[in-house]
């Protein structure tokens, strides 16, 4: 399989800020890519570089097999793109928006434009002006959805739809997915994440500092075990891996790191199990843990 | 009063936002009325250079419908008023309309008056907030030219009424923007309709001046130009610019009453559910953006061009009547009356239609301030080709312009004067004359320099696109 972005050592500085500090990203064709990170760590940023609107200072973006910047015209006749802020030509109806966008692109099935028009229940002859965020959003996402291309990047498309909607989007990138699709999916709905995507990315501060399927981060990560035990779970939390443990007389809520599940599991078969229920970290979770810091700092 | 809660901190805060805006209006006004003083005073230093100028200037219709009524024109102030008044009155209308619908309008279409108003804030006091800020600027003008024009040594009470005049004349307006502002939801149109009354006000009362009197008492500007300031100065039509004013502003006050926020009372229609053919390049896109104000500022200037082409008339009969006086003209310019007079009328409206120009090559810095051009450059669309679209249609659109321009004054008088024989070479239209060929040039260029220094300063407002 080859790459459809592959992104090395990337820096963009606007002024004093560092808005990406050597990024490395890289997309496999055909996969759903998550792109997860709070507001303002670079997630926008890198995605203006990918499509030529920004230059990168210094690395190397390689996007569809060409370059960003040099080759723009010509890569985003294969690629789709939908803004998190969508602005469109107040003047201009929804119907038209969507046409015109398309053609600029290079053309786009009609008979596609008109079934996802109705399944996003969008009314196509009201001026942009009079549309709602999430009506705005629809426009711009009907226009990406309905061109037969073979990239999509998507940058938080739905902050504002109902969840009506998010369930139609989240259909769609399904049956794109099935036709061989790529899509990187810039997002912080974590649950919309968690449900779309192969693998994942997690950026802070302008850098990357996870990736992988959902699997993968969790298996480095810890897993959460509330058990009931017939004899006190005591020295369980001498031993390692365990963290954050508070019993309650018979009841331990504790997380283990993954390598340590085994162990931990086999001492409390020993202290006899009457009840235990594990779950996996979310991917809220992971996401926290990586930013725990932050908000510890900012509770401080 | 409840409806009115929050007005003066709301008033506070538009001071805040706009101090500068603010203060460059009146002291531009303000330097605009003193700076013509002490340049008439120095065209015109002896009593005897102003009665010889007011008798050419009472004997010229094109001037007077440039000017307004040619009175008092034997005293300094009569002169003053006569030679700035006009300029010095529309700056200050439009300065109400821009600041009214900047205010009401436009904070509601941006969303931003749901904001406040979701406080305690009274129903109408944004809008009367708007309307306190407004009244205090044109008191301010007033003010500032009545008493600049006494500190030069112009008789006091013509100051005063010539500054009040541009107090009345501005509320007038503001009163005019405060209705409109309820009628569209569109804060452009709200501008663009504000424009429109002006250069209706104007027209009236440039043929009203020069021709028939009645026509005059139709528009404002003629109302506050005849409370005759300097030359026996009368009071009534000041108040009646006044009553106007605060009718208008009750009248706005009682629309508002009629309409849900963020709606006028025209709904907007549906357009069409697909694009049409022609959207799809970026010139397309471009052309159908600018198509209403390309329109729109063609009929203006074609409507201009008519009324100057009506005087043209008039100075044909003058110089019939007084042989002489096209002599004088003819020795001294080289060109006939008629046609200087249609060479300076030109240069006049080219310099208006410039600004078509600049506004339409300023659509590529809006465009990319308000991210519309992310959308359009993530498709497969170049840099080059989307500014080449507005670009074209800014060239393209300002010979339009400009043609529309000169068919004014063709369309009304073909056979006249006003297409010289030195045109017969020319191989632009024949409305076209050597003089406009230079105009075209001149607004071209103004169009092609603006977006490249935008280009280079991304930073800067944009002063056009208010």
């Amino acid at each position: 399989m080859t790459d459809a972005i592959a992104i090395s050592g990337l820096v963009k500085t606007f002024g004093q800020t560092r808005a990406l500090d050597e990024l490395d990203l890289t997309v496999t064709s055909g996969e759903v890519h998550g792109f997860v990170g709070p507001n303002g760590s670079g997630k926008s940023t890198t995605i203006r570089v990918l499509l030529g609107l920004l230059r990168a200072d210094a690395g190397d973006a390689v996007l569809l097999g060409g370059d960003p910047w040099r080759d723009a015209v010509a890569l985003h006749r294969r690629l789709a793109y939908v803004p998190g802020d969508v602005n469109l030509w107040p003047k201009l109806t929804g119907g038209e928006v969507i046409d015109l966008l398309g053609r600029l692109r290079g053309g786009l099935d009609r008979g596609r434009r008109d079934a996802l028009l109705e399944r996003f229940e969008l009314d196509p002859t009201k001026k942009a002006r009079t549309y709602s965020k999430g009506n705005r959003q629809k426009v711009a996402l009907v226009a990406a959805l309905a061109s037969d291309v073979e990239l999509l990047i998507l940058d938080e498309p739905t902050s504002g739809l109902d969840p009506l909607m998010e369930a139609v989007f989240q259909e769609c990138i399904h049956e794109l997915r099935t036709d061989g699709h790529t899509i990187l999916l810039s997002s912080h709905i974590l649950a919309e994440v968690e449900a779309l995507c192969d693998r994942l990315s997690i950026i802070r501060a302008g850098k990357i500092v996870e990736s992988g399927t959902l699997q993968d981060l969790r298996h480095v990560t810890r897993t959460s075990i509330v058990a009931e035990t017939v004899r006190p779970a005591t020295g369980l939390a001498e031993l390692p891996g365990v963290h954050d443990i508070r019993i309650d007389g018979l009841r331990a809520r504790f997380d283990v790191d993954g390598e340590h599940l085994d162990a931990i599991v086999r001492r409390l078969s020993e202290l006899g199990i009457r009840s235990l229920t594990s779950h996996p970290p979310t991917l809220e979770e992971l996401f926290l843990r990586h930013y725990g810091d932050e908000l510890g700092e900012a509770t401080a | 009063m409840s409806e009115l809660t929050a007005t003066s901190t709301l008033v506070r805060f538009i001071l805040r936002c706009d101090r500068i805006r603010i203060a460059v209006w009146i002291a531009a006004i303000g330097a605009l009325m003193l700076t013509t003083v002490a340049s008439v005073k120095g065209i015109y230093p002896t009593q005897a250079t102003l009665e010889r100028s007011a008798a050419a200037a009472e004997d010229n219709a094109a001037v007077i419908a440039l000017n307004g009524p040619a009175i008092g024109l034997r005293t300094l102030g009569g002169r003053v008023a006569f030679e700035s008044g006009t300029l010095g009155l529309v700056v200050t209308a439009l300065m109400s309309v821009l600041m009214v619908g900047r205010h009401t309008r436009a904070e509601e279409e941006s969303g931003r008056v749901e904001l406040v108003r979701a406080a305690v804030v009274g129903r109408y006091a944004p809008m009367a907030a708007a309307l306190v800020v407004v009244v205090a600027m044109n008191v301010a003008v007033g003010v500032v030219v009545a008493i600049g024009l006494i500190g030069l040594d112009l008789p006091t009470t013509g100051s005063l009424v010539f500054g009040a005049s541009f107090t009345a004349l501005g509320l007038v307006f503001a009163g005019i923007a405060g209705v409109t502002a309820q009628v569209t939801e569109n804060t452009r149109v709200v501008y663009g309709a504000g424009g429109a009354l002006l250069g209706l006000a104007f027209a009236l009362r440039a043929i009203g001046d020069s021709s028939d009197a009645t026509l005059s008492w139709l528009s404002p500007i003629g109302w506050v130009q005849a409370s005759r300031a300097y030359a026996g100065e009368r009071f009534g039509p000041l108040a009646l610019a006044l009553s106007v004013a605060v009718v208008l502003v009750v009248g706005a006050r009682a629309l508002a009453a009629r309409r849900d926020l963020g709606a006028g009372l025209v709904a907007p229609r549906p357009g069409p559910p697909v694009a049409s053919s022609r959207l799809t390049s970026p010139f397309g896109l471009a052309f159908r953006l600018q198509r209403g104000s390309l329109v729109g500022w063609s009929a203006g200037l074609f409507l201009g061009g008519a009324s100057y082409g009506s005087l043209g008339d008039a100075i044909e009969e003058l110089v019939r009547d007084n042989p002489t006086l096209n002599d004088v003209f003819t020795a001294s310019g080289g060109t006939s009356l008629t046609d200087s007079f249609f060479g300076n009328a030109m240069l006049i409206m080219a310099l208006i239609g410039s600004g078509y120009a600049i506004q339409s090559a300023q659509r590529l810095r809006g465009d990319e301030a308000s991210q519309l051009v992310e959308a359009l450059l993530a498709t497969a669309v170049s840099r080059v080709a989307w500014a080449a679209g507005h670009l074209t249609v800014a060239l393209a659109g300002s010979v339009v312009v400009l043609g529309a321009t000169g068919l004014g004054p063709a369309w009304h008088s073909p056979s006249s004067p006003m297409m010289p024989p030195r045109c017969r070479g020319c191989s632009v239209p024949p409305w076209c004359t050597p003089r406009r060929c230079g105009c075209w040039s001149a607004s071209w260029s103004r169009s092609s320099a603006s977006p490249r220094g935008r280009w280079w300063r991304p930073g800067l407002p944009s002063g056009f696109a208010s």
